[in-house]
């Protein structure tokens, strides 16, 4: 059993092997790499495409409908390397312009990844296994009571993750040369089949259960940002995040201090105010100072490449795990903050106990 | 050295030499063009080609119009602008003269 994965070639639908999809993305990969100093970069690539769609169409016919990883192969050859005739006057003389090397960079990898891709990420940096990496981090974050899992949560926000050809290239260190990259892919997609037939045969006893054959993909990934844009962004997002935790946090103590004592931190409200215009009056401070950290937190995401939905996915969980901790610390080492949680805890446990309503 | 390999530097600026005087023809398309060179000395492929095309329409030197196809989508159709047709002209002319002065410096 082979996956097929079903691409946009221009517009077209083509339906290839993932050996032969691989192929493709590396060249496509290339040719983006080699025209990004090309004003029109984008026109080329979508005229490539189209090439190798018509080129796709002559070796499908009506009892065929999955180009295999050879007719790929063949097909790529036949367009030969995306060379830039930007520099043909100045290097007339014939050099390998398909090998451009790369600078190594510690990048997140999210293939094989358990989490975010950062144990996978600083393996392939330092060449051995993310395995080691884990155990390493797991161990850390026992011997420094959790500290290590902060430095994973800011590595998480401050390391691109690797989402083109180059950059996984980059990752691993490699230079960048199309045919490699084919190579390594085969290599994976012969580890991914042999795992797959595992599975294969686990869901052949497992009762009923789809199995997934179309991922719709697109081939060309945009245009990443550079690295040192995307760590900023990181940098910034994460920042931001924080700083809206806080207020969140900030603010909900205000209210429930406002509740409790008519006071936050010993500053009465105005006596002529009632409790709940003071209570609107902090939400809406509060609101309004975190806006501009919203801003930039949502501009921050936009950059790193997440669309809307999965920043503020992630921008939930960031925040939840800040709170949820911050509570925590609050709650061992800060006795107001104690005497303030307790009541809630305990108002929590009898409502979950049996009977509790 | 085969003389393939030994003169690809020059074939490589010939190129374009050659692409403006396909193109200088009635409008072609990127295939035509490859079919054309095909079998000379200047056979080339699409990784070359459609950087080159995209430069030499840059340089206002060739344009193209979408024509419909019988078969799949509309085509680029390539021919040359005036000022291409001039830059042609200018390039045989230089071509002629250097071919004459190669020719009348051996005796």
């Amino acid at each position: 059993m082979e996956r097929v994965v079903t691409i946009n070639l221009n517009g077209n639908a083509w339906q290839l092997d993932e050996a032969a999809y691989d192929a493709l993305r590396a060249y496509l990969g290339a040719a983006v790499a080699g025209l990004k100093d090309n004003p029109d970069s984008a026109e080329i690539i979508s005229d490539l495409e189209q090439a190798i769609a018509d080129k796709c169409g002559v070796v499908l016919g009506p009892r065929k409908s999955v180009v295999s990883a050879s007719e790929m192969q063949s097909i790529l050859k036949e367009m030969g390397p995306v060379t830039d005739s930007q520099n043909f006057a100045e290097d007339a003389a014939p050099q390998p312009k398909s090998a451009v090397d790369v600078e190594k960079r510690l990048y997140r990898l999210r293939q094989g990844a358990w989490f975010a891709g950062v144990c996978s990420g600083l393996g392939a940096f330092f060449k051995v296994d993310p395995t080691v990496v884990r155990v390493v981090f797991v161990l850390a974050a026992v011997l420094t009571q959790g500290a290590a899992l902060l430095v994973y949560l800011v590595m998480m926000f401050v390391v691109p993750s690797a989402e083109t050809s180059e950059e996984w290239a980059a990752a691993h260190g490699l230079p960048f040369n199309a045919q490699e990259i084919i190579d390594t892919a085969k290599k994976r997609f012969a580890e991914v089949a042999e795992n797959q037939n595992r599975a294969w045969s686990r869901s052949q006893r497992a009762p009923k259960r789809e199995a997934k054959v179309n991922a719709f993909v697109s081939p060309v990934q945009q245009p990443a940002t550079g690295y040192g844009t995307r760590m900023f962004a990181g940098v910034v997002a994460s920042i931001c995040a924080l700083v809206e935790a806080v207020l969140g946090l900030a603010t909900i103590f205000a209210v429930w201090s406002l509740f409790t004592t008519g006071a936050v931190l010993g500053v009465e409200a105005p006596d002529a105010w009632p409790v709940w215009g003071t209570v609107i009056a902090v939400v809406a401070a509060s609101i309004f100072v975190s806006w501009p950290f919203r801003a930039a937190r949502r501009a921050s995401f936009a950059a790193l490449g997440y669309n809307a939905a999965s920043s503020e996915a992630a921008y939930g969980f960031f925040s939840f795990i800040f709170t949820v901790g911050g509570l925590w610390y609050a709650y061992q080492y800060w006795p107001a903050a104690r005497d303030v949680l307790e009541p809630i805890w305990l108002w929590i446990k009898a409502i979950l106990a049996p009977g509790g309503f | 050295m085969n003389p393939e390999e030994k003169f690809a530097p020059l074939r490589k600026g010939l190129l374009e030499f050659a692409i403006l005087k396909v193109i200088s023809g009635p409008a072609v398309y990127a295939a035509d063009i490859l079919a054309r060179l095909q079998g000379t000395d200047f056979a080339t492929q699409e990784g070359t080609l459609y950087p080159l095309l995209s430069r030499l329409r840059r340089d206002e030197l060739v344009d193209y119009e979408w024509q419909e196809s019988q078969a799949g989508p509309p085509r680029k159709y390539y021919r040359l602008t005036d000022k291409g047709r001039a830059h042609l002209d200018a390039l045989q002319t230089y071509w002629r003269g250097l071919n004459t002065t190669l020719d009348s410096l051996g005796h």
